[in-house]
């Protein structure tokens, strides 16, 4: 199944990134695109006191971050120990490409992976990607 | 801070259709459009953090440090990734030669100093107005050249 179309307004993203740059790519992209609410966020502590009040619909962590990497911020997600879905879909950023590295983050719950260099057409193939993931399933009776 | 009941959220899906859905084509045209607007000042930005490197190496050097040589590792790791993003791909080259040469190289060689410095020296200018053009036979002898210069220093 495709999406030909799609009306962003009602999600609310998550943007963790220490790079100012990336974020500011990141958030213009998104906001381009319509997304109803952007917050973004310089560190997993920052983004930690956000989870304390907000739900994201997706939220798109850096993994090499100091002092706290983004892979912390997954694991915190996943085990339930913020108080937002722990299914809530997360897609990891980075330069890696590693394999290995990549398997970690995907072992370690995140719904995709992102290497960096990000455009806008990358940005969008993830974001229908997690929505294709994330359909309500209809059981014949 | 664990919740044992955690919040029910609509599905992805059921949150981005309905009738003002628009073409997916025309939403990734505006982000083109937006990053190439976001990327307009990236060198701007580059520069300054160029700037803040050529510090933590000189600081490195005087006194080197596990701690030193991690956060130039990730200074260079994220000026790679971002300068790639911004469609400086030269500039990218050299960040990820100089990456390569502090994850996989002999830092207690004396050669690795000037390696450094080269690469700094490198990325100096290529994000100065003098910038070689991407491509050109320039761009990609420097970068061929910082390459045989991390070729010089054994492996760790």
């Amino acid at each position: 199944m495709m999406i030909e179309k799609a009306d962003f307004s009602k999600l609310t993203v998550l943007l963790v990134d220490d790079n100012e740059f990336i974020r500011k790519l990141l958030g213009d992209i998104l906001r381009s695109f319509r997304v109803g609410k952007v917050i973004q966020t310089g560190s997993v502590a920052e983004a930690l006191s956000h989870l304390a009040t907000l739900q994201p619909d997706v939220i798109f962590c850096d993994w090499l971050m100091a002092p706290v990497d983004g892979l912390a911020l997954l694991r915190a997600v996943r085990h339930g120990q913020t108080p937002i879905d722990p299914k809530t879909p997360v897609v990891m950023l980075t330069g890696e490409t590693r394999v290995d590295r990549v398997a970690v983050a995907i072992a370690d719950g995140a719904d995709s992976y992102i290497a960096k260099p990000i455009s806008a057409k990358i940005l969008m193939s993830h974001l229908i990607k997690l929505i294709l993931a994330d359909r309500p399933v209809h059981y014949l009776d | 801070m664990t919740n044992s009941s955690p919040p029910q959220r609509p599905s992805l899906y059921e949150k981005t259709q309905g009738p003002e859905a628009v073409p997916i084509e025309a939403l990734i045209q505006s982000g083109d459009t937006a990053a190439q607007r976001a990327s307009a000042g990236y060198l701007d930005f580059f520069r300054e953090r160029l700037a803040s490197v050529a510090g933590l190496a000189k600081a490195l050097f005087a006194q080197p440090s596990e701690d030193g040589w991690k956060s130039l590792y990730m200074a260079m790791h994220d000026l790679r990734s971002s300068s790639a993003s911004a469609g400086y791909q030269t500039v990218s080259a050299i960040c990820e030669s100089l990456e390569r040469l502090l994850a996989e190289r002999d830092r207690e060689n004396p050669l690795m100093r000037d390696v450094v410095t080269l690469h700094l020296d490198a990325l100096s200018l290529a994000s100065s107005d003098n910038a070689p053009i991407p491509d050109s036979e320039e761009a990609t002898g420097l970068i061929e050249s910082l390459g045989r210069a991390v070729d010089k220093l054994p492996r760790i």
